[in-house]
């Protein structure tokens, strides 16, 4: 394949070679590295490919060889060029399509965010347009380490940031931290502390505390926003008097027991969509598009007269070899015709429906790390509609994050009343 | 020859770099390369003669052809029906 497209950049022949020995001819061509290809023995002669470079060396081999050597084809882009250098409009149009492949891959056509799961391609695009990083922007303006500074700034939940420009496209790689955690900015050098508080309204059931002061029992009846374990730590002199605070980012592993109200509604009566088409006259409408911007380029027609179908789109954008993204969409667009009726499910079905979905809940609580304790929901049937009602007592972690509340420092507080003392002796 | 050849055996060197011996690589009955040859010494859609330093090889067959010829190495594809040492 190489070879073949160097072979028509530089031109190439077919010749015929005819004489007394045309095998001397081959061979002092094999002698002489002269490449042949394409050999065939034609009716007492042979045809041969050769380069152009190559062909004006042989003259002297075949009136060595006694050979009579006649081109019978051109080929290449030498003598293409050649038979249509008249044609003036095809080369500028061709040089036109080059300068604007060129001048547009000048430009970010596309901005890829990968690797993210809770930060979503809208809040980094968002935010990268609010740095002046967008679509159409200059490739040359492009500063990745600032875009990959700016966002580790602005998340300090990605860990690690990479921007590069591949070609038209703006590939922003990003780890998140995995740990919950992280979500809330926490400073190791600041001296503000982070508190553990209650999620739920619920009774403690364990409680494993690493750093921080515990400020409830197991048992405890705790509610919503309570602290649980507090991120201030006391410092005590020998007499057990407060001298002074120190304030951390409390770690601690709580469970706790609380309720949680489930609900889960279904219609009795549902959609039901048959497609029927390719009968008689209606038809799956089909319209292929080519799209530049506001230009829209169409092939085909979905205009119809049925009363209810599905539209569906299919786009792709147009890229030149997968790396140069340009604005431009190509696709198919498609109604297909269908008719909807309604029909109504049973009491049975329903109850096997609620039943499924409330297991699927389940299930998720459970990944969540959820344990089910107790289970009160049951199934109501009523004539429209069967709902799936109660409350699920669950144990599971319970924590939460807020700042620590910074409380003066008790030491001034002390030596005043000291003070004050000694002045009363006297 | 004898001389070169126990040179190429206690070396152990490819016999056919030393003594410029014809390799020849079938696959199937549609091509043949053919390596270390001196020259052509007929070509028709029937018959290729080759020669080389060891003899002359005949291949036989139907619509031979010869996909590219250099100074090192040949191709020959078609109908191969045999392979013969003269």
């Amino acid at each position: 394949m190489f070879w073949s497209i160097v072979r028509y950049v530089k031109g190439y022949l077919l010749i015929r070679v005819e004489g007394y020995s045309p095998e001397r001819f081959l061979n002092a061509c094999s002698h002489r590295g002269i490449d042949l290809w394409g050999l065939r023995s034609v009716g007492g002669a042979y045809e041969m490919y050769m380069t152009v470079r190559d062909f004006r060396r042989i003259r002297a081999l075949s009136r060595k060889t006694g050979t009579k050597v006649r081109v019978r084809r051109r080929y290449g882009l030498p003598f293409f060029l050649h038979r249509y250098r008249k044609r003036k409009m095809f080369f500028a149009g061709a040089l036109l399509a080059a300068v604007l492949v060129y001048v547009l891959s000048l430009f970010i056509w596309e901005i890829d965010i990968r690797g993210n799961s809770r930060r979503t391609d809208e809040t980094l695009l968002s935010f990268l347009r609010s740095a002046d990083v967008h679509c159409g922007m200059s490739a040359g303006s492009v500063d990745c380490e600032e875009i990959a500074r700016d966002l580790r700034a602005a998340y300090s939940d990605l860990v690690w940031v990479s921007a590069s420009v591949q070609g038209t496209k703006l590939v922003i790689q990003v780890k998140e931290n995995s740990h919950l955690s992280a979500e809330l900015p926490a400073d190791e050098g600041d001296e503000g502390g982070t508190d553990l508080t209650a999620r739920e309204d619920c009774t403690i059931v364990s409680m494993v505390t690493r750093k921080g002061t515990p400020l409830v029992r197991e048992g405890a009846r705790v509610k919503k926003g309570d602290i649980l374990v507090s991120g201030r730590v006391d410092l005590k002199n020998d007499a057990g008097e407060v001298t002074g605070y120190r304030y951390c980012q409390a770690q601690a592993d709580i469970t706790g027991e609380y309720q949680i109200a489930y609900e889960d509604t279904m219609s009795r009566e549902y959609e039901v969509r048959s497609y029927e088409y390719d009968r008689g006259s209606i038809r799956l409408q089909e319209e292929f598009f080519l799209q530049a911007g506001d230009w829209t380029l169409t092939f085909g027609g979905l205009k119809n007269s049925y009363r209810e179908y599905e539209y569906y789109v299919e786009a792709s954008r147009l890229s030149l070899g997968g790396i140069i993204s340009l604005p431009v969409f190509f696709g198919k667009r498609t109604a297909v015709p269908c008719r909807v009726s309604t029909e109504s499910y049973t009491d049975g079905e329903l109850q096997r429906s609620l039943s499924s979905r409330f297991e699927r809940a389940c299930q998720d609580m459970e990944k969540k790390g959820l344990e089910i304790t107790e289970n009160d929901v049951k199934i109501y049937t009523e004539q429209n509609a069967a709902c799936a009602r109660g409350t699920l007592t669950v144990r599971g972690p319970v924590e939460g994050e807020a700042p620590t509340q910074i409380l003066p420092e008790p030491s001034a507080a002390g030596q005043t009343e000291r003070e004050d003392q000694t002045n009363g002796n006297e | 020859m004898l001389l070169r050849g126990r040179i190429a055996g206690a070396a152990e060197v490819p016999r056919e770099l030393v003594l410029s011996l014809p390799v020849l690589t079938a696959t199937g009955r549609q091509e043949i390369r053919l390596e270390n040859y001196r020259g052509i010494q007929e070509y028709t859609q029937e018959l290729i003669r080759v020669n080389t330093r060891s003899g002359q090889i005949c291949l036989t067959g139907k619509r031979l052809a010869i996909e590219y010829y250099t100074n090192t190495e040949m191709k020959v594809t078609g109908l191969i029906s045999s392979i013969e040492y003269k």
